[in-house]
């Protein structure tokens, strides 16, 4: 077997920072609106945005339907298409992948919403492979394998407390998969341990489960043309414990805000969301902070743009009726220090829903 | 026309507002090969504070850089073998990552290199090592023991008209080259590398059995002879 390939499942590493402080599912047209989901969030994620946000509005139903996306970037979609075009496509595989890193996900929701339960269960999955000429442990030559793939099943359960407050719960079950690993293409000592005892690492990937809450509270302020929302959530209290390895999730306060300008059919929301307040994920001030715009015509279109990880993003998303089309790009930063991976994503959807 | 030139600057805003830790400061600095730069701040955190020993290897690395050793290279031509077992032995493939005209100055580098390991506690660097970095850093001094005596031979192993390796230019080594090269070799041989350690051991014994007076001699005979 070529070395390389016992190398792909050599250093294991603490995959505490894979979710950091995001919801494991976020629609991509929230995502287009840089991520800002606390006080306005899409369809069925509105479960894990924020579950104060359910019982705003007339109608008792809201939507049932199955959201199917894809997710890659653009250089990862013409690596692909490279390599499936050589005879030999695993040949070249490490000269490629110091040139250009490949990420790749998608997801599978299905979700039902209501004024005051909704219940959404599916999976969400992404794989970022990239080869660095020094991002092995002692700088030479590796090749990262980070990636998170999530099963859950979650209800949340709200309701109005007053006039302009409202409170919820998510109760949640969820399946997870985190692993960063890095692969040092020269510790070949490592490499033949592995072989003779591959257990370490195979113990250390071990899919976990965990049951976890999450706590939702919104203030809305409604008027005649202009609407103030604030929304404080306690993600993953207590934090969310998980069988086998895996890392847990950590208990993470947030704050959001945002303006609402809108008439009859239109919507103009402006949003800005702090996540982590207390800092338990020890991320920097730009991976906290989510900002954007989302405009709703006719709610039949939607425009959104925003800044996600303080890099631009944007999208469209198209309701007719039944179907629902949208793709997003936004910008990514997986580590805490830019530019060090930073991955510019689209997001292709499609839901079928009422 | 905003969304696009928006979409077009994939500029982080943040940048110019966000600190980076000395650590990933020097990271940076290695990750982009600006080796001054990456050994003054690994060479100052580690005087900060003296028992992150994870923080050697990557100094190590940065004096390598700065003396010409791309492993890089040696990944590649690993990569490339079209034999089932995808390796080719590190010290076959010296050649393709050890400057082929090394100065005197890229030598102490990798000298530097092989100190700044061996300055590890032994548990922190040998190939029974618990750490993350333990294994890698054994293997990347043997790979530098070997880079250096490579580089103190190629300084001097200039070839002549014939393309044969010029004696006379051999005959420039010092005394104190020649041991400190043989001294590498004879610790990667002691050091129970089982990549790098047949090898050598083979090219010790055919040194020792080269004719010569000297080490001196017999290194230069066999090298002219190979």
């Amino acid at each position: 077997m070529r070395l390389w390939l016992w190398g792909l499942l050599l250093a294991f590493d603490s995959a505490y920072g894979v979710k950091g402080n995001q919801p494991i599912y976020q629609d991509p047209f929230d995502l287009a609106g840089g991520g800002a989901s606390l006080t306005r969030a899409s369809q069925e994620s509105v479960v894990f945005a924020n579950p104060a946000l359910m019982p705003w509005g007339k109608k008792i139903y809201r939507y049932v339907g199955l959201h199917n996306g894809v997710r890659y970037t653009p250089e990862s979609y013409n690596q692909i298409a490279t390599f499936a075009g050589q005879e030999e496509p695993l040949g070249d595989v490490v000269d490629v992948l110091f040139e250009t890193p490949i990420y790749f996900g998608a997801f599978s929701v299905l979700g039902l919403v209501f004024k005051n339960v909704a219940f959404a269960a599916g999976a969400n999955q992404w794989l970022d492979i990239a080869g660095g000429e020094h991002s092995s442990a002692v700088g030479g030559p590796g090749i990262d394998v980070w990636s998170g793939a999530y099963g859950f099943g979650a209800f949340g359960f709200a309701g109005e407390v007053s006039r302009w407050f409202s409170i919820g719960l998510t109760p949640k079950y969820i399946y997870k998969s985190e692993a960063q690993l890095n692969i040092p293409l020269t510790d070949r000592v490592g490499i033949a341990r592995l072989q003779q005892d591959p257990s370490s690492i195979t113990d250390a990937i071990e899919p976990g489960v965990g049951t976890g809450f999450d706590l939702g509270m919104l203030f809305f302020f409604q008027g005649r043309s202009v609407d103030y929302r604030l929304a404080l959530k306690v993600d993953d209290i207590g934090d969310t414990q998980f069988t086998a390895n895996q890392e847990p999730f950590l208990q993470t306060v947030s704050f959001g805000q945002s303006l609402t300008f809108h008439g009859p059919t239109h919507a103009i929301h402006l949003a800005l969301d702090y996540r982590d307040a207390l800092d338990a994920y020890e991320d920097k001030l730009f991976k906290k902070v989510y900002a954007g715009m989302k405009i709703l015509l006719q709610e039949h279109l939607g425009f959104a743009m925003g800044l996600h990880h303080a890099l631009p993003s944007f999208g469209v998303r198209l309701d007719l009726f039944a179907i629902k089309l949208g793709v997003t790009q936004y910008g990514r930063e997986l580590t805490n220090v830019i530019g060090e991976k930073r991955r510019y994503i689209t997001e292709v959807n499609f839901a079928m829903g009422w | 026309m905003i969304l696009i030139l928006w979409s077009c600057s994939r500029q982080n805003l943040a940048e110019e507002y966000t600190e980076n830790t000395p650590e990933e400061t020097a990271r940076g600095y290695l990750n982009e090969e600006q080796w001054e730069e990456a050994i003054e701040a690994y060479r100052e955190l580690i005087v900060a504070d003296p028992e992150r020993y994870d923080f050697y290897p990557l100094l190590a690395t940065c004096y390598a850089g700065r003396g010409g050793i791309d492993l890089v290279n040696a990944v590649k031509e690993q990569f490339s073998s079209d034999s089932d077992s995808g390796s080719v032995s590190l010290f076959d493939s010296l050649d393709s990552f050890v400057p082929k005209s090394p100065t005197e100055a890229q030598v102490l580098d990798v000298d530097a290199a092989i100190d700044t390991l061996e300055a590890m506690p032994f548990d922190h660097r040998n190939k029974e090592s618990t750490y993350t970095y333990g294994t890698e850093a054994f293997g990347q001094l043997n790979l530098y023991r070997a880079s250096y005596s490579a580089m103190v031979v190629n300084r001097y192993s200039g070839k002549d008209d014939e393309g044969n390796v010029s004696r006379e230019d051999l005959e420039n080594m010092s005394e104190e080259e020649v041991d400190g090269l043989l001294s590498q070799l004879e610790n990667i041989s002691e050091s129970g590398d089982e990549e790098l350690g047949p090898a050598v051991q083979e090219a010790l014994a055919d040194i020792e059995a080269t004719e010569g007076e000297t080490q001196k001699e017999k290194l230069i005979n066999y090298i002219a002879n190979n």
